[in-house]
């Protein structure tokens, strides 16, 4: 198989500088060191700037600024846009954050970045993340049965559903912390309730054993790529 | 377990130093705890599990310690052979000494003088006007009955009757009586009443009323008296009885008085007890030992007038003699503690703990006993059993000088940091020694590096490059197949190879440079597909590294590195318009008006003046969304803000982080697709098929998972062989 980088000679270098990171990475196995630190602070400063310069030149410079003055960046293509002065003048404001005598005054800016972004969330979390979650957990046991299934399928999706509305009622059974008094009707009702609620922190348990399984799986599978680069460097021939 | 003595951690049987703390266990060993049978350390004062004092001190014998250093043990000191100073002595205890050296001699007038009226002295009086004369004389004369002793040649031996221990009283004037109390006079006076009217005489049973005739049937305590139902059967015809109404009200009290209460118990037993030390009141009120054992030998008692409880406390007839004695009746009443002991016994006890306390269940002893449980020795069956002292034949007491005078280990005081000596200020602002000087780098890195750690990394490199050159055949071939694809894969395939050829499509490359070696081989996959089914691919990004990533995808699907046959033309079947703002903002306004978002390309070259861009107006000419990212919260923004107002098909690929969180999404057809990390890209590259990177990566993941569970296997199985070696 050929290697991901082409043979050129910036390539080259960068494949060499990336290798070279890659070990002193590799050496943190010998615990905290001097190539290992190094590595660690060529990446976050390069992760950093690159960030800052990505930010700048395509926020700052290509959506307000040339909009704004395109005259000033030799833009006579394009025709200002004064309203971009709003957006420019409350990134502004925030700079009296920096001072807390005048931080008051960043609170505009805070304020409308806040409102915008808190009633944009609420609103798509509503109506695009609950309310369909919540839909689809109301489902019949046997939804999902299709003809020409066999009775292993049907059965394997009634337990898949079960499983699913049971599943969520006890996972929000599992926050519930009120206990009832001594009558019949509450012990009734913790009687039900509590292993319920013990079933739904199963299931959450369950939930998280998973998502940290795809956490290790996504570090071996870096641990991996970079082993691959490496033979790859080396010119190992690999599949 | 050997528990340590200082911080009670629990550490496995045969450890030398504590695991916690390192204190040595060597020293350490159990004790059982007399009461719950727990094994506490013997370095423990109370029981762990039941608090019951613990303490195992085997004391010297008395014989073997001087004179000023034996060990107090207050039942010995008023029985013992050798008093003690009367000073270390109680008043009653005291008291009780006289008492038995006066009753060495056949004189038994002592115990008039020593003993409390116990049951009458709780009796209300009557008032003065209430009675006659005669009777006022009576209840002066034996309201001092036990502070001024009669005497000794006055009073009889109680040999003869019990009631002749004092001169005879002369009978009051008939006429000074209503006709009724001249009848039941002799009968109704009080026990010392009785003693002080000598001769009585005796009722007819059928005279006498229920419950004076059960207290006459009943069995008389020889050792008060040796004809003692005779006496009473000269008392009066008098008590005749009488009905309730009859009787004053003093003498109704003192009738029930005759019947012990609660509360004339109570009262009886709380008399002496003022004179004592709490502890030992409290030892004394549940005791039948001081207030019975000193209501027995008054003496003067008659023997009807006294109630149930008193009378089931006198000697037993076979033990009775004619003479009184402390020995024949105060001694029969006197808990163990209070006997002398025998010589035999004494003997005895100083070779071997005393037999007898075997059979002395421990349950016979009160809560409140158990409590005040002193000390004692343990035995080779680990009962232990106190040979001296309050408790002397208990199980289960354990002495309580030592444990009182032993100092803690752990109860040392240090000195408080502000406690400064006079004149010692100028210490305070003495140069400090320095500080313990900081581990330096080379110092961390010897601490932190293992071996193991080392040995295992070096596993886990050669399970992945062991997947470089050879793939995994046996795996499969128990599947059946290559790689099993799921249907979240399955339905992401369909949907793109479903879609009409010069379709566009808008991609998100939504990940950093973290994720890459995760999401590069879905997107690869996913755009070399489009690109061989001629669709457009319009690529963004709302991460900073997005955009340059796209770019470094997009260039390595040009068709000069790989070996499929494609058109490839920027501007015509791709663009890049790289990184946008994030946020819920920009994402709805993507939804809304594209152009306005990203009015140009990544080059900064506005869209217009590209063929694919040029008539761009909105997302209504876009076929498929499709989402690359390593975050479920992205994903879920896309699908608020993007999918929900347009309706667009949307399809994800993300990373095995985020996919149990954008699952979900997928089981709500919200989203129409879903690859998950590398393992849903080998499945992708399964439908294309045009293999690539993704599978020889999942084959080596599989390696290293074999690897790592198995260096886990024989980890726990090493443990398991190490701790049952050891």
């Amino acid at each position: 198989m050929q290697g991901l980088l082409p043979p050129s000679a910036s390539d080259a270098v960068g494949t060499f500088i990336s290798a070279l990171l890659t070990f002193m990475v590799f050496t943190y196995i010998f615990g905290d060191n001097l190539f290992w630190r190094i590595a660690q602070h060529i990446l976050i400063g390069t992760v950093a700037a690159y960030s800052v310069v990505v930010a700048v030149h395509t926020v700052l410079i290509g959506k307000l600024l040339v909009p704004l003055a395109p005259f000033a960046f030799a833009r006579a293509d394009l025709a200002p846009d004064y309203t971009l002065a709003l957006p420019l003048a409350l990134g502004l404001l925030l700079w009296t954050k920096a001072r807390p005598g005048r931080a008051w005054i960043g609170n505009i800016a805070v304020g409308f970045l806040l409102g915008v972004g808190a009633g944009l969330a609420l609103s798509g979390a509503l109506l695009g993340a609950l309310m369909p979650q919540l839909n689809r957990t109301a489902v019949s046991l046997f939804d999902g049965i299709r003809l020409g299934m066999t009775s292993t399928e049907q059965v394997g999706i009634v337990i898949s559903n079960s499983v699913l509305v049971v599943g969520t009622l006890g996972v929000l059974l599992a926050f519930h912390y009120v206990r009832g008094g001594n009558n019949v009707l509450a012990r009734a009702r913790d009687g039900v309730l509590l292993p319920w609620g013990a079933f739904g922190r199963g299931i959450m348990w369950i939930t998280f054993g998973a998502i940290f399984a795809g956490l290790a799986l996504s570090r071996v599978t870096l641990f991996v790529e970079r082993v691959r680069f490496l033979l790859d460097a080396l010119k190992v021939p690999i599949r | 377990m050997i528990y340590c003595p200082t911080c009670n951690t629990a550490n496995r049987e045969g450890s030398k130093f504590c695991n916690e703390c390192g204190t040595n266990l060597s020293n350490v060993s159990l004790l059982r705890c007399p009461n719950c049978g727990d094994m506490n350390p013997s370095t423990r004062t109370h029981c762990a599990n039941c608090g019951t004092r613990l303490v195992v001190q085997a004391e010297p014998e008395p014989e073997d310690l001087p004179e000023d250093e034996a060990p107090l043990t207050p039942a010995a000191a008023p029985i013992s052979t050798e008093p003690t100073p009367a000073s270390d002595e109680p008043e009653w205890l005291r008291q009780l000494r006289a008492t038995v050296t006066t009753n060495q001699a056949p004189d038994v007038a002592a115990p008039v003088e020593s003993a409390p009226i116990v049951t009458p002295s709780a009796i209300e009086p009557a008032r003065d006007d209430e009675m006659p004369a005669w009777l006022q004389e009576l209840h002066a004369a034996t309201a001092p009955s036990h502070e001024v002793p009669p005497e000794p040649s006055v009073i009889e031996p109680p040999s003869a009757t019990h009631s002749e221990t004092s001169q005879p009283l002369e009978p009051p004037n008939a006429d000074e009586l209503p006709a009724w109390l001249s009848e039941m006079q002799p009968a109704v006076a009080r026990p010392s009443e009785v003693s002080a009217a000598g001769s009585i005489e005796p009722a007819h049973e059928d005279e006498l009323p229920e419950w004076l005739r059960e207290v006459s049937e009943s069995p008389q305590p020889s050792a008060l008296s040796p004809q003692p139902t005779a006496s009473m059967e000269q008392a009066p015809d008098a008590i005749q009885p009488t009905d309730e109404a009859d009787l004053p009200d003093w003498l109704k009290e003192f009738r029930d008085s005759s019947t012990p209460t609660a509360a004339t118990l109570q009262s009886e037993r709380a008399q002496p007890t003022s004179e004592l030390p709490s502890w030992l009141a409290d030892l004394q009120s549940d005791e039948p030992s001081h207030a019975e054992s000193e209501a027995a030998p008054t003496g003067e008692l008659a023997a009807a007038e006294l109630p149930d409880w008193l009378r089931e406390l006198a000697p037993t007839p076979a033990t009775a003699s004619t003479e009184w004695s402390m020995d024949d009746v105060a001694i029969e009443e006197l808990p163990d503690w209070l006997k002398p002991p025998a010589p035999a016994a004494k003997a005895a006890e100083r070779t071997a703990p005393p037999v007898g306390a075997d059979t002395l269940a421990p349950g016979v002893i009160p809560a409140w006993l158990q409590a005040l449980r002193p000390g004692g020795i343990a035995t080779a069956s680990g009962d232990v059993i106190e040979t001296s002292g309050l408790l002397a034949g208990i199980r289960g007491a354990l002495p309580i000088e030592p444990s009182l005078a032993r100092a803690h280990a752990s109860e040392k005081l240090e000195p408080a940091p502000t406690t400064v000596p006079v004149g010692g200020f100028a210490e305070l602002f003495a140069p400090q020694p320095p500080p313990p000087p900081v581990l330096l780098n080379r110092q961390v890195r010897q601490s932190t590096f293992r071996a193991s750690w080392l040995a295992l990394f070096v596993l886990i490199v050669f399970a992945a490059a062991l997947a470089a050159f050879l793939p995994i055949p046996f795996l499969r071939d128990l599947r059946g197949a290559a790689i099993t694809v799921h249907q979240p894969a399955l339905d992401y395939y369909q949907t793109i190879e479903a879609l009409r050829p010069n379709q566009t499509i808008l991609v998100a490359f939504d990940y950093a440079g973290g994720t890459r070696a995760e999401l590069d081989p879905q997107t690869r996959a996913t755009l070399l597909h489009l690109l061989q089914n001629k669709q457009h691919i319009i690529a963004l990004s709302f991460v900073p590294e997005g955009g340059a990533i796209a770019q470094d995808v997009l260039n390595g699907l040009n068709p000069a590195n790989t070996q499929f046959a494609y058109p490839y033309s920027y501007g015509d079947t791709h663009i890049n318009l790289g990184y946008r703002s994030s946020g819920d903002a920009a994402l709805r306004s993507l939804a809304d008006s594209p152009l306005q978002l990203a009015p140009s390309d990544f080059t900064g070259k506005p869209l217009s003046s590209w063929p694919l861009t040029k008539d761009w107006k909105s997302l209504s000419s876009i076929a498929v969304l499709i989402v690359f990212s390593d975050s479920a919260e992205q994903v879920s923004r896309w699908v608020a803000q993007v999918e929900r107002p347009t309706g667009k098909l949307m399809l994800a690929g993300v990373s095995a982080l985020a996919g149990p969180e954008v699952k979900p999404f997928y089981d709500s057809k919200q989203i129409g697709g879903l690859l998950e990390g590398v393992r849903g890209a080998a499945e992708y590259e399964v439908l294309v098929p045009n293999p690539s990177t993704a599978t020889a990566t999942q084959d080596a993941i599989s390696y290293i998972v074999i690897a790592l569970v198995a260096v886990i296997v024989l980890g726990i199985l090493f443990s398991l062989l190490r701790r049952r070696a050891a």
